[in-house]
């Protein structure tokens, strides 16, 4: 078993390793906006046209969230923030 | 007798995959191939005009240059963070997903099919785990390599069409093009006996027997069990007749002279260097007089122009390829003559396969170059 102290430090391509974790961060962040737009872009046509919602968007847009959601959305929020950070948690 | 075919070929269907899934997968895939087309292109665009025409073989100048360019530590930072991130994505997806692999990965009957020959009693030599005892990146940065996880084979097949930016196309149900290609151009019309070392998940090992449907026997081999029992797998699901057998490609046991034909794809790169000869020798002593060996890898610098051999150098470091950069900078040709070989010979692979983009991460630049597929072949003379 090799001695932790001896192992071989993960590879960067920045001088600062910072950067790099920042780097991971902002394409972590990206794809989960992605993921979130892809879905928007999905749900609008079918809820409009299997609850027959004519101006899907719009009527969005002016609503807000129930207050009783409030701790999945925390739950949601937390997970999140897990997956965007998760490479602050490797070496 | 081929053993009866699963029905079933590729497990994860695209289409099984929640919204969740497969819009990060796209990301991931979407954001890889704009590294590819846009960045690398722009820094080969960059860094090339420089050159001498015809260069070849890396150059300080120009590999100094590249390396303090923002956009290549970019590039780079993009193609390492993405290849750990589609890793994690589809071992998950995988995961959550591994109840369909049980039988196929642990309770095969292997000992009843005699084409998966597996050794329980198999050491794995050093270099090969060397990526767990010193705490290196594991190969591909995939965790555990090619041997400490079961779920290899299921996860490759998904993360290895998003390397190749078409995880929608999943998994072929022939050969590539590259490797019927490669299997077709052996100097003999027929072989009887092909053995494919490190087959890994087999698709060589299915190419010759595709090519040569008459030989006796067409074997692969590999350390990881895992990997067998996928390549086996799949190899059913074609009707493939093959056999896979768990063997160390330096130290095979076969009897002397046993083969027509030796063969091995992406094998050399992950061996270090002074396990060549020793891989040489042992190829040899199994090939009958009048044999051939014909391997099927990545370039070495000195073939490439000067901007893409630094580039394709990244993955030595940035893709957990321990013995990249001392391979394609050795003289493969060299360390086959002195094993007794003759009639040595290397160069770009004759395909046509333009959605193909090259083998090392950054050497692709959205467009088709053969080179990228390098063959080297010899003859052991008839006594």
């Amino acid at each position: 078993m090799t001695d932790s102290g001896d192992l071989i430090p993960p590879y960067s391509p920045f001088a600062d390793p910072v950067s790099d974790k920042l780097l991971g961060m902002m394409i972590a962040l990206a794809m989960e906006v992605w993921v979130l737009r892809d879905r928007i872009q999905l749900m609008e046509p079918v809820l409009e046209e299997k609850l027959s919602i004519p101006d899907l968007t719009s009527s969005i847009e002016k609503s807000t969230h129930d207050s009783k959601s409030q701790k999945v959305r925390e739950e949601s929020l937390n997970n999140f923030l897990t997956r965007i950070c998760s490479n602050l948690d490797e070496q | 007798m081929v053993p009866p075919s699963t029905g079933r070929i590729s497990l994860i269907d695209s289409a099984s995959l929640t919204q969740t899934e497969a819009a990060r997968l796209d990301f991931l895939q979407g954001l890889r191939l704009r590294n590819y087309e846009k960045h690398v292109a722009l820094l080969v665009e960059r860094h090339g005009d420089s050159n001498a025409a015809g260069a070849r073989g890396k150059n300080h100048q120009i590999s100094d240059s590249i390396s303090k360019d923002a956009l290549y530590k970019f590039a780079c930072g993009i193609q390492r963070h993405t290849q750990i991130m589609g890793w994690n994505e589809t071992r998950t997806i995988v995961e959550q997903r591994s109840d369909q692999f049980e039988e196929i990965l642990t309770n095969q009957p292997a000992h009843e099919d005699a084409r998966l020959k597996l050794n329980d009693s198999i050491e794995l030599p050093e270099y090969y785990t060397i990526h767990d005892s010193q705490g290196r990146d594991d190969i591909h940065l995939v965790p555990g390599g090619y041997w400490g996880d079961a779920l290899v084979g299921p996860v490759y097949e998904l993360g290895g069409a998003l390397y190749r930016t078409n995880w929608r196309g999943g998994y072929s149900d022939s050969p590539p093009g590259s490797l019927i290609a490669f299997a077709q151009g052996a100097p003999e019309p027929e072989y009887q006996r092909v053995l494919d070392l490190g087959c890994s998940f087999g698709a060589l090992t299915m190419a010759y027997r595709s090519v040569y449907p008459d030989a006796e026997e067409v074997i692969g081999i590999d350390l990881s069990e895992a990997a067998l029992r996928w390549a086996h797998h799949l190899a059913r699901g074609r009707d493939s007749n093959v056999i896979f057998e768990q063997r160390n490609a330096l130290s095979t046991g076969y009897e002397d002279e046993h083969f027509d034909l030796v063969t091995g794809f992406l094998l050399l790169h992950e061996i270090p260097n002074d396990q060549l000869t020793t891989l040489l020798t042992e190829i040899y002593r199994i090939l009958r007089p009048g044999g051939h060996v014909r391997f099927l890898d990545v370039p070495p610098y000195a073939a490439l122009p000067p901007e893409r051999a630094y580039l394709q150098s990244f993955d030595a470091w940035g893709n957990g390829e321990a013995y990249w950069d001392d391979f394609l900078s050795t003289d493969l040709k060299a360390f086959i003559t002195d094993v007794g070989f003759s009639d040595v010979v290397d160069g770009p692979l004759e395909y046509e396969e333009p959605a193909f983009k090259g083998s090392a991460a950054l050497m692709r630049t959205a467009e088709f170059r053969p080179e990228n597929r390098w063959v080297t072949s010899a003859t052991k003379l008839a006594k």
